[in-house]
């Protein structure tokens, strides 16, 4: 099941389950150098206006999250990783949004890992809601930075994509900014 | 007009530029093939490629690492991904399954394999 929403349509026990699930996933499994409080991965970007997007299995625990921000308001790529864009122009517009902290790694499954989660059911649902609720929200277009084996599942859901530049190892993961066409 | 993110170009102008190595990897998850019997074992990863000139052609594939009889090579497994866009020689848009299938036929004939062994050779130490 998949709930869409921002900090005020969520629980708050369903966004402490966010922020839980992404230190998981972002700081211990995959090593980013991103910032924890109480158990918690956020950042300057998870506002009041954010949307996520959870993934929840039948005994409520986190599979899956995402999430999304117009590119007229602050941003990942825009305020953090505008290099990966190659000096083109930094999206700013209320029909582009970005999608970032894509996961979808099965803590309750044998086998999940950071790879393969990107050709899981679960990814594909997640991402193909998030378009929906990105759409739903007036985007056009999202752009993404994200693992560059998120390709992988943009070829599998049949999602229209490109990159928008070459990817870029930074802190030791290589990563890159794709466009996704909504149409 | 829409910034589109893509580089357009004409398959003449792609194939007149040069490309470099950027990066290559293997994937954290490596399977043992099954029910294939001239396989031992297939790794798997990626490699990224760069245009030499502005502006930046960026394009990646995933490769499938096949050892038989004692000889390793490396084998494109599915399409690129890419910024580009190709063009007809009257410069209309070819599409995205257009341009993948003509840099399908392009890569079939690129010699990535040796930077690539190359590059995974040396971060695997």
């Amino acid at each position: 099941m998949v709930i869409a929403g921002s900090p005020l349509v969520l629980s708050h026990n369903i966004y402490s389950k966010i922020g839980q699930y992404r230190q998981k996933v972002f700081i211990e499994m995959l090593g980013w150098d991103l910032h924890a409080h109480d158990g918690m991965e956020l950042d300057q970007f998870d506002r009041p206006d954010t949307l996520y997007m959870v993934s929840q299995d039948d005994n409520g625990s986190v599979n899956g999250c995402a999430r999304l921000l117009p590119t007229n308001q602050p941003y990942l790529l825009g305020e953090v990783f505008p290099e990966l864009m190659q000096g083109l122009p930094i999206p700013c517009s209320a029909d582009i949004w970005e999608l970032s902290r894509f996961a979808a790694v099965d803590f309750n499954a044998p086998g999940g890992s950071a790879l393969a989660q990107f050709s899981s059911g679960i990814a594909v649902q997640l991402l193909r809601q998030a378009i929906v609720c990105a759409v739903e929200h007036g985007a056009k277009r999202l752009i993404t930075v994200s693992p560059i084996g998120i390709e992988r599942l943009l070829r599998h859901t049949g999602v229209h994509a490109h990159r928008a530049g070459p990817p870029m190892i930074i802190d030791g993961h290589p990563i890159f900014a794709c466009w996704i066409e909504v149409e | 007009m829409v910034d589109t993110g893509y580089v357009y170009l004409t398959l003449d102008e792609f194939c007149a530029g040069t490309l470099v190595h950027l990066m290559s990897g293997v994937d954290q998850e490596c399977h043992l093939a099954t029910g294939t019997g001239a396989m031992a074992t297939a790794i798997t990863g990626y490699t990224e490629w760069v245009s030499a000139a502005a502006p930046v052609l960026t394009i990646g594939w995933d490769w499938q690492m096949i050892a038989e009889e004692n000889v390793v090579r490396l084998e494109r497994v599915g399409p690129p991904s890419s910024n580009v866009m190709l063009l007809s020689p009257g410069r209309r848009e070819l599409g995205h399954a257009g341009t993948v299938a003509l840099l399908n036929g392009y890569l079939d004939g690129f010699d990535w394999q040796a930077a690539t062994l190359l590059h995974i050779g040396a971060r695997q130490g």
